[in-house]
């Protein structure tokens, strides 16, 4: 029992952590243009380069330091805030709605299930973010491509586990009873079988978030993501890169802030699985 | 043992089939605006320049023609040259191969010479202070962007202490900094998947049983718990494979390490189609490949799967 309690209060310590954290940051995005001390993409070409104000030859008035075009870099990171959260939920509505689409359909129709799962296995050939790269290097940037794209690429594990969870339930007592009284595909679907697999489906999407929020920013990096003229924490590591031995802030801050949004995202969906499915570990 | 041929035949075939579903899809993404030749080009090509290119690739042919003609010439090995180096895609893209596959596999083997001991003792001091430790490495580990932890290792180990190289490709001193920053989120997922499987396992019956005839503890969990624990291991490396050379891509750019994923960037930053095109068919068809493998490995460490 101890050891027990003792686990408990560590997980608190954990789950508590990620609620602040992720409303913090929600905080942050919406309130962006408030707490911004300067303009994200305001240049000041005399104070280019400037360490965090408590380091040596600081710049007063730019906490975090400033970039290679004077830019200050606390107001990039807190409107870059939007752009994760932005690209990270919007992506993830898009996914689940096709994944849990493709998924309730497999599961429930045998003829569409073997040719949806043939198109998962190719899928899931590609690694995600090179599939990615590859549209967007078709298609042309910018932030509603870069949406779409990670969005129509991350379907295949809503799809999958939806399926397996429907086609178990589907022999369940209390959907051949409504199937008994004559309710319809679609109200047996979406009304009995869809409320009932809520759990997985919220479980993944969390995870899912944070995955996207990484993916975003690998390809910002990469320089085929967010457009430059828009500051986002990708785009900003990928400027950083190039200083990172004169002016390690450029680097440090933005990936300080995809760690602690990814982290509490992760934690939240270890509560969120754990609480639905107490058995996990 | 026939059913087991046939089994083997059946997954080789399915993979031939994924790899030409994957071809397929590659095909359609380069032709999803329309006109690539506009996009192979720079803006300011005139038209008799476009439509050069688009006779030289055969672009000026109907859609399924060329279509057909892809795979014909892909069955034939022939996956086009590369617009920049007039040279064939695949002879480029095997160059640069080996490259790739060497960080990729030393970052497997660093993944799994840490997170297997670390995903062992975890589930066996479940609920110790080294074991909440290692699962809180875990939870950072797995939210660490594997750029940044490029960055981070270079800023620590290159820059301030100057004991490794920021980068290009050498001795083991330039392989070690980029093999961990591509192996760190690996090393995480493994080692906490391991430590739930094997929790399982050692609160099974079978293991109970072993305990009870009077098996020394270590027996116990070598020969028995542990054997089983890394069924799902086995798994889960097969399919990270996929974020594995995903993340080379990455990996590469930071460190400037001359593999398939600096080529395929710098590729579709001079447009040069191609080239990309080879190189997704070609890290797609290492994955069908790697988990062809994968698959074929299960008839011989787990006896109990049935090959229907």
């Amino acid at each position: 029992m101890g050891k027990k309690k003792r686990k408990g209060n560590i997980g608190n310590l954990f789950n508590w952590f990620s609620i602040i954290t992720l409303v913090l940051f929600i905080i942050i995005a919406v309130f962006a243009p408030l707490i911004a001390p300067h303009d994200p993409n305001a240049q000041n070409l005399l104070a280019r380069l400037k360490p965090p104000i408590w380091a040596e030859g600081a710049e007063p008035g730019y906490l975090l330091g400033t970039d290679n075009l004077g830019r200050d870099i606390l107001s990039r990171v807190i409107y870059g805030t939007r752009i994760s959260i932005l690209v990270g939920l919007l992506a993830v509505v898009i996914s689940g709605t096709i994944g849990v689409f493709i998924g309730l359909l497999s599961g429930y129709y045998r003829i569409f299930d073997g040719f949806m799962m043939r198109i998962a296995d190719i899928q899931l050939a590609f690694p995600t973010i090179l599939l990615a790269l590859a549209i967007v290097a078709v298609l042309g940037g910018g932030l509603g491509n870069l949406i779409i794209v990670l969005g129509i690429t991350g379907w295949v594990e809503y799809a999958r586990v939806i399926r397996s969870e429907v086609l178990s339930m589907k022999t369940s007592d209390f959907v051949v009873a409504a199937s008994t009284i004559g309710a319809s595909d679609g109200r047996l679907l979406f009304r009995h079988i869809l409320p009932n697999i809520l759990a997985p489906i919220i479980t993944i999407a969390t995870f899912h978030v944070a995955a996207t929020i990484i993916a975003e920013s690998s390809l910002s990096f990469l320089g085929l993501g967010v457009p430059i003229s828009i500051p986002s924490w990708g785009n900003m590591l990928s400027e950083g890169q190039l200083y990172v031995s004169s002016a390690w802030w450029m680097s440090l801050f933005p990936g300080l802030m995809i760690m602690f949004v990814v982290l509490a995202i992760n934690i939240l969906g270890d509560y969120i699985r754990e609480g639905f499915n107490p058995n996990a570990k | 043992m026939k059913s087991l041929l046939s089994y083997i035949l059946r997954r080789c075939l399915y993979a031939i089939f994924v790899l030409f579903g994957v071809a397929t899809v590659v095909f359609f993404i380069t032709r999803m605006t329309g006109d690539p030749v506009a996009i192979m080009l720079p803006p300011d090509a005139t038209v008799e320049q476009m439509e050069e290119l688009r006779i030289e690739l055969g672009m000026d042919k109907p859609l399924l023609t060329q279509y057909g003609i892809f795979i014909w010439d892909l069955l034939h090995f022939d996956l086009g040259e590369s617009l920049r180096y007039d040279d064939s895609t695949l002879k480029l893209i095997l160059e640069r191969l080996p490259a790739t596959l060497q960080l990729a596999s030393t970052s497997l083997i660093i993944a799994l010479l840490v997170s297997i001991p670390a995903g062992i003792l975890s589930a066996l001091k479940q609920g110790s202070l080294f074991d909440r430790l290692i699962m809180s490495f875990v939870l950072i580990g797995q939210s660490f962007p594997v750029f940044w932890v490029g960055i981070l290792l270079i800023l620590f180990f290159s820059v301030s202490l100057g004991l490794l190289p920021t980068g290009g490709i050498g001795g083991w001193e330039h392989l070690i900094l980029p093999a961990f920053a591509l192996g760190l989120h690996m090393m995480a997922l493994i080692t906490r998947l391991l430590r739930s499987s094997l929790i399982e396992v050692l609160s099974s019956d079978y293991i109970r049983t072993a305990r009870a005839k009077g098996l020394l503890s270590f027996k116990v969990i070598a020969k028995h718990a542990l054997r089983n624990s890394l069924l799902p291991v086995v798994t889960i490396v097969g399919l990270q494979v996929g974020a594995l050379l995903g993340g080379s891509v990455v990996t590469e750019m930071v460190f400037a390490w001359p593999g398939v994923g600096q080529m395929i960037i710098q590729a579709i930053n001079f447009r040069d189609f191609p080239l990309v095109q080879t190189a997704i068919i070609l890290l797609a068809g290492i994955f069908v490949l790697i988990n062809l493998i994968v698959d074929l490995l299960y008839v011989v460490i787990d006896p109990r799967i049935q090959y229907k």
